[in-house]
């Protein structure tokens, strides 16, 4: 007898909820159907611009990518070339034991559970076409050595995990073997773009900087009329004018920002801090119309990229004849500025070992580069008591501080802005041991990934962070997250915002400004948003009524 | 219902449990290994979220609470669902399946009659319930695109018009990928 096909109750009821388990060599991303998770390409015109191999127009999307005809050949070549530059590239391709202990340490991962976002597998990527075209057991045993053939399936794998790698480099500090898988993304990143496989987020202000000296596309004219903007802003805020002077030749200091910080919310407010703290001290500085961007997007996309950006800071800091180059709160522009500049566009024997003129300490650790750190600067003026500090200035705020992946794990500024947050505010509440410090976890954003399209990759990735922040937030009622780096003062608020709510993202300049008592000011009642100090609104409107009696 | 409640609810543990397994197993491979077994919030939110989220709301489930307080406790479970890049239908098929979950647990209530359809019906409301979730975290993305728009060049757009960028227009500028 024939089973009765009815289904039952049961088998009804059920939706499928599991998709296929597959391994990690099988390829295939659904790209289509994986909206929110992917960057958008860019329009051919910025690569061009760049004078960038392959430019062309492409979408993710789309089953054809417009490829050029061997651009299997390109790719190898392009692999084979790098293995020849890059020690540290072979060696990553070669040494990695598969032992796990980078496995559950992306955020990307913790957030997915997608097993290709754990690095071992993220490197894998690139190293199973490695193993085939470049090992000899690979070229023998093909699957069974972990090689793959380089198709299009593989390829348009390496655009969709190289672009969900926020080149964070958490998972190197628990490589025993110290492998960067953040290096690897940038190679595979490379190579994509070697045959014109590249997102606009990076492509376009690339260009922009290429073309103007910042992100944006802002013109020095443009660039002059924001600082007096802010000049003008601050002065509403303080009461006190300050000078903000651009391109002074024989000045003593260029300062170098991230363009965000005379544009964006919240980085403006950071931005005005620094105005504030130059004029405080009589800061001999000056900032250059042309080197008006001190981040790098070139670091997401080439090596050469990264080298042709930041050239405009040694070449402005020659024409202008500064000593030496104060940095300001950014990121990724430390990373380069502190790990690439000097082998890139160095030697900087034009320039001096900085030395602060105010407390007349020498950077020494900035001997190579002649670059010094806003928040080294700072700490130290601090240190020295120079600045007339009023805490209490901050007494509104409760703060947690998110160590920016960059100058955390890249160039090791930990204390320092611990050091100076502590000095300007009453209320600080570090974040649990292993979310912070070395072992911070990404904001999610990072590396040219802070597109709005993939917000939910975003949202996902960040997570972790997020988890941090909302468990200081629950228990200790935190309600600001300060960082010092541009990129994270433009992702972490939607990251919060979903997360947590209620924490405003600030940077630490912001509270220094705040906190800073500057020769002249008015009664300041408000902080540098120009929002109401609760306490000091109170504390005056209950002398008002005392003095009215 | 109060019968078939107290039963359920004495069974809770082991019906979160088994229910934390299934939602575990719409993420390919993350049933198995770190983000199924770490218990650490800190280091494994998603695992943490799931797990807590299916203790919170069977508790308040078979304790018969209000609407507003099962939206309270599964928030936390639908924001994470909202962004794990699942189609809707997909996102939320772990509601109903608490309905197998609890048969399997359990075994079929024939003794309860009439109970176990309330049940069924109040697995529904959540279903509902977290519907709304869903579409609320769906738009707040969408606004916070609109919103980070804004920001990036909040001082710009203050004073409109000074950007200037050479060569042919700049129609479709980042947005290349869009339908
Ligand atoms: S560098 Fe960061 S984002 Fe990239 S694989 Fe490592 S942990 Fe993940
Ligand atoms: S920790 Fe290092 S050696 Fe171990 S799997 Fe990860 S990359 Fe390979």
């Amino acid at each position: 007898m024939a089973e009765d096909p009815t289904p039952t109750r049961e088998e009804l009821s059920r939706v499928e909820y599991a998709p296929p388990a597959k391994t990690w060599m099988d390829t295939g991303v659904d790209i289509p159907n994986r909206r929110g998770n992917w960057c958008y390409a860019s329009d051919a015109k910025h690569p061009e611009y760049l004078g960038q191999p392959n430019a062309h127009d492409w979408a993710p999307q789309n089953e054809d990518w417009n490829l050029p005809e061997n651009w299997q050949r390109i790719i190898l070549d392009g692999m084979k070339e790098r293995l020849e530059k890059y020690r540290s590239f072979r060696l990553f391709m070669d040494i990695c034991v598969r032992c796990g202990a980078c496995a559950d340490k992306c955020h990307f991962y913790l957030g997915t559970g997608d097993p290709k976002n754990m690095p071992v597998l993220r490197a894998e990527l690139l190293r199973s076409v490695y193993k085939r075209y470049f090992t000899k057991a690979g070229r023998m045993f093909g699957k069974l050595a972990g090689a793959r053939d380089l198709t299009i399936d593989v390829l348009k794998e390496w655009y969709y995990y190289f672009y969900q790698c926020t080149e964070c480099r958490r998972c190197s500090v628990f490589c025993p073997y110290g492998i960067d898988t953040a290096d690897v993304t940038m190679i595979g990143r490379e190579l994509l773009n070697l045959v014109g496989i590249n997102i606009g987020w990076i492509m376009e202000p690339a260009a922009n900087c290429y073309r103007t000296g910042n992100h944006l596309g802002v013109r020095p004219n443009t660039f002059k009329d924001n600082l007096d903007f802010a000049a003008e802003d601050l002065e509403d805020i303080t009461g006190v004018h300050v000078d903000v002077p651009i391109d002074r030749k024989g000045a003593e200091v260029l300062v170098v920002v991230p363009s965000a910080d005379y544009f964006a919310n919240p980085h403006y407010f950071t931005f005005l801090g620094y105005l504030a703290l130059f004029h405080e001290i009589g800061l001999d500085y000056t900032f250059s119309p042309f080197a008006t961007e001190g981040g790098n997007f070139g670091l997401f996309l080439s090596h050469d990229m990264m080298k042709r950006l930041n050239a405009k800071i040694y070449f402005e800091a020659r024409r202008l004849g500064v000593k030496w180059i104060l940095g300001a709160e950014c990121g990724h522009m430390w990373r380069v500025l502190h790990q690439y500049m000097d082998t890139m566009n160095g030697p900087a024997d034009f320039l001096e070992t900085p030395k602060s003129p105010v407390t007349g300490t020498v950077f020494t650790n900035a001997k190579a580069t002649s670059t010094v750190h806003i928040t080294e600067f700072t700490a130290d003026l601090i240190r020295h008591d120079k600045l007339d500090l009023d805490k209490s200035r901050n007494d509104h705020l409760k703060v947690t501080f998110h160590d920016s992946c960059n100058p955390a794990r890249a160039v090791g500024l930990l204390d320092e802005p611990r050091y100076i947050m502590k000095k300007v505010l009453n209320n600080f509440i570090e974040m649990p041991e292993n979310t912070i410090r070395e072992q911070t976890f990404c904001c999610g954003g990072g590396s040219g990934l802070g597109s709005d399209e993939n917000m939910e990759a975003r949202m996902r990735g960040g997570l972790p962070r997020a988890n941090a922040v909302k468990y200081v937030k629950d228990e200790y009622g935190v309600n600001t997250l300060a960082c010092i780096c541009a990129i994270d003062k433009a992702v972490l608020p939607p990251l919060i915002d979903y997360w947590v709510g209620g924490v405003e993202v600030a940077g630490i300049h912001e509270f220094v400004g705040n906190a800073l008592m500057m020769k002249g000011q008015n009664e300041r009642l408000t902080d540098l948003r120009n929002e109401p100090i609760p306490h000091l609104q109170k504390r005056e409107a209950e002398e008002e009524v005392k003095s009215d009696a | 219902m109060s019968e078939l409640l107290a039963h359920l609810h004495a069974r809770r543990e082991a019906i979160a449990a088994a229910w934390q397994k299934r939602m575990m197993a719409t993420l390919p491979h993350a049933g198995q290994g770190f983000l199924a077994t770490s218990r650490d919030p800190l280091m494994n939110p998603m695992g943490a979220t799931f797990r807590t989220g299916a203790s919170r709301v069977t508790e308040a489930l078979f304790s018969g609470a209000s609407r507003e307080e099962l939206e309270r406790r599964i928030d936390d479970l639908i924001h994470l669902r909202a962004v794990q890049g699942l189609p809707p239908s997909q996102a939320l098929a772990f509601i109903p399946e608490l309905k197998n979950v609890i048969r399997e647990e359990v075994g079929e209530l024939v003794s309860c009659g009439n109970d176990q359809a309330e049940l069924d019906r109040a697995i529904d409301e959540l279903l509902y319930l977290s519907f709304d979730i869903y579409v609320r975290c769906r738009e707040q993305i969408f606004a916070l695109r609109v919103r980070s728009m804004r920001d990036r060049s909040y001082k710009l757009m203050e004073r409109a018009g000074l950007l200037w960028e050479e060569g042919p227009e700049r129609e479709s500028g980042m947005n290349r990928g869009e339908p």
